[in-house]
């Protein structure tokens, strides 16, 4: 039998629907990057994020009997699936949904300073693939994508360091943008 | 892994554990037939025993609520002093709103207890240990726009982004979340441009109706105004608030008094906004400014002054509304919060 760390989310999701808490933590430690990076990003708020995240795993709990595993396939798409309906409820509804955290009596957790550094850290890990397929793009867009979105520099400066005309670099910034968004779309699928 | 992210899966894996609390956990498909009758039942035995006991029986008995309990830290080592001071205050906030409550003190925790609490007694206990810091601004001098300006330096050359945090738009009101107000990120931006410290302004959440509901990115409550910090009053020259009725609207609202040195600082306040709305109105277009009203980090109202009505300020000789569009629950809660003076520590509930 594989240790906890090399079973598949499969396994792990119908172990802890017979009840062991251990393969929860494992489940939860290897998503929970990548669930507070994508609702860092959809949010903005490291507040909003924290507690968005724990609905989500709550969520997953309760719903882990549904999960059909297709072979050792990650369970990713499925679990940011979970995330976004979460975050669409939570935006409609105007506050965090807690549907979830209710259903199991969950007492309420506050977040200090700590926790929001926490919350960069854990999206900054999930971030990290982002920035190696940022150098993994052709020159001129790779070095607009970095002067733009990752130093946040104006158009008109990205224009004059990379010696071409504002419309160029916007255009670079744009199908850069759009290529990295195709290649994470392939990777969380 | 942080504490709060391992709090989280500490509960998860217990529940995982020991499986979902029974009183909370959803029917099966199977047993919704079961749930049904129940339900009818229930709803029959209610009607008996309120017909019985009249309309007044509808409350739990408070045998039935359930208990709740909160634990809350400050940061650093708080003085004694500073406890015992945290507690008073917090037992007087809760009094009113949370009958029971037992506010104590264990070591450098403090603890409130209630047996038996009536429905919403926890969100209500979170809400009342805020800090209740009351300030009120003038809105234009201290209200930052985009370009990292303040709104009234840049009123008599018509920016429109000032000119809508300044008077608002068809649809919102000023300091309400349509009129002008910029998302987190693009307010920290604003900040790191102007003073990376921080330290010399305030982030408020755009003007609320309810306490409890946080700012959602994509909601509509998500929009901050970034003001100087520079508050030409706070709670300490305010007394004896309560809860009223918006005379005009008929909408719950929250009205006080000031004390003597606050009716001086509100006067002076009002006339300097009244000689700069006359100011700068004169080609024509009525340009009236604003003071805004804060709790903690929330705008609570940004009402204007009418120059030409009070052109030397207002004396607030007689009770001020705060003008807010609140829900009654809201409107109590504020009232509550301000009747009691600000905590001296900033809590944490920790459990």
């Amino acid at each position: 039998m594989p240790t906890d760390a090399h079973r598949s989310d499969g396994e792990l999701l119908a172990a802890v629907v017979a009840g062991d808490g251990a393969a929860f933590a494992v489940f939860y430690r290897r998503h929970l990057p990548v669930v507070v990076g994508f609702l860092l990003r959809e949010t903005g708020d490291r507040e909003a994020t924290a507690d968005l995240a724990a609905e989500v795993f709550a969520a997953v709990f309760l719903v882990a009997r549904r999960f059909r595993a297709r072979g050792a396939g990650s369970a990713r798409p499925w679990v940011l699936g979970i995330a976004r309906n979460k975050l669409l409820e939570s935006r409609r509804r105007g506050r965090v949904e807690d549907r979830a955290r209710r259903q199991l009596a969950f007492e309420p957790e506050v977040l200090d300073d700590d926790d929001l550094a926490r919350v960069d850290e854990l999206a900054g890990a999930a971030d990290q693939p982002v920035l190696e397929l940022v150098e993994q793009l052709p020159g001129g867009q790779r070095q607009a994508i970095r002067a733009r979105v990752l130093e946040e520099r104006e158009y008109g400066q990205v224009a004059r360091e990379l010696n071409c005309s504002e419309l160029v670099a916007r255009q670079r910034v744009s199908r850069g943008l759009a290529r990295l968004r195709g290649q994470l779309r392939e990777r969380e699928q | 892994m942080s504490d709060y992210f391992e709090r989280v899966e500490r509960q998860i894996v217990h529940r995982v554990e020991g499986g979902i609390p029974r009183s909370s956990r959803l029917p099966s498909a199977g047993g919704y037939l079961a749930v049904v009758a129940a339900v009818l039942v229930v709803i029959v035995v209610a009607g008996v025993i309120l017909l019985a006991r009249g309309a007044g029986a509808g409350n739990p008995s408070p045998a039935a609520r359930p208990a709740v309990r909160l634990v809350f830290t400050a940061p650093g080592s708080p003085s004694p002093t500073a406890l015992e001071h945290t507690v008073q205050i917090l037992r007087l906030r809760l009094r009113s709103v949370v009958p029971g409550a037992q506010v104590s003190l264990a070591g450098q925790r403090i603890l409130v207890q209630a047996r038996s609490a009536p429905p919403g007694a926890r969100s209500e206990i979170l809400i009342l240990a805020a800090p209740g810091q009351l300030a009120f601004y003038d809105w234009e001098a201290d209200a930052i726009a985009p370009n990292g300006k303040t709104v009234a330096s840049q009123l008599r050359t018509g920016a429109p982004a000032a000119l809508e945090i300044s008077q608002g738009n068809g649809a919102a009101a000023p300091g309400e979340p349509g009129g002008g107000g910029m998302t987190r990120r693009q307010a920290l931006a604003v900040i790191a441009a102007l003073a990376p410290s921080g330290r010399q302004f305030v982030l408020l959440q755009a003007a609320v109706t309810d306490l409890r509901v946080p700012p959602i990115r994509g909601a509509a409550n998500d929009r901050f105004y970034l003001l100087r910090a520079v508050p030409a009053l706070s709670g300490a020259d305010v007394e004896n608030p309560r809860v009223s009725t918006d005379r005009n609207t008929g909408s719950p609202d929250v009205t006080f008094d000031f004390t003597a040195a606050g009716r001086r600082a509100f006067q002076a306040i009002t006339a300097a906004l009244a000689r700069r709305g006359d100011l700068l109105s004169r080609s024509g277009e009525t340009l009236n400014q604003h003071f805004a009203i804060a709790l903690d980090d929330k705008l609570i109202s940004v009402p204007y002054i009418d120059f030409r009505q009070y052109p030397d300020g207002i004396t607030a000789e007689n009770a001020v509304d705060i003008g807010a569009r609140f829900s009654r629950q809201s409107a109590q809660t504020l009232a509550t919060l301000l009747r009691y003076g600000p905590l001296p520590l900033k809590l944490t509930a920790t459990g």
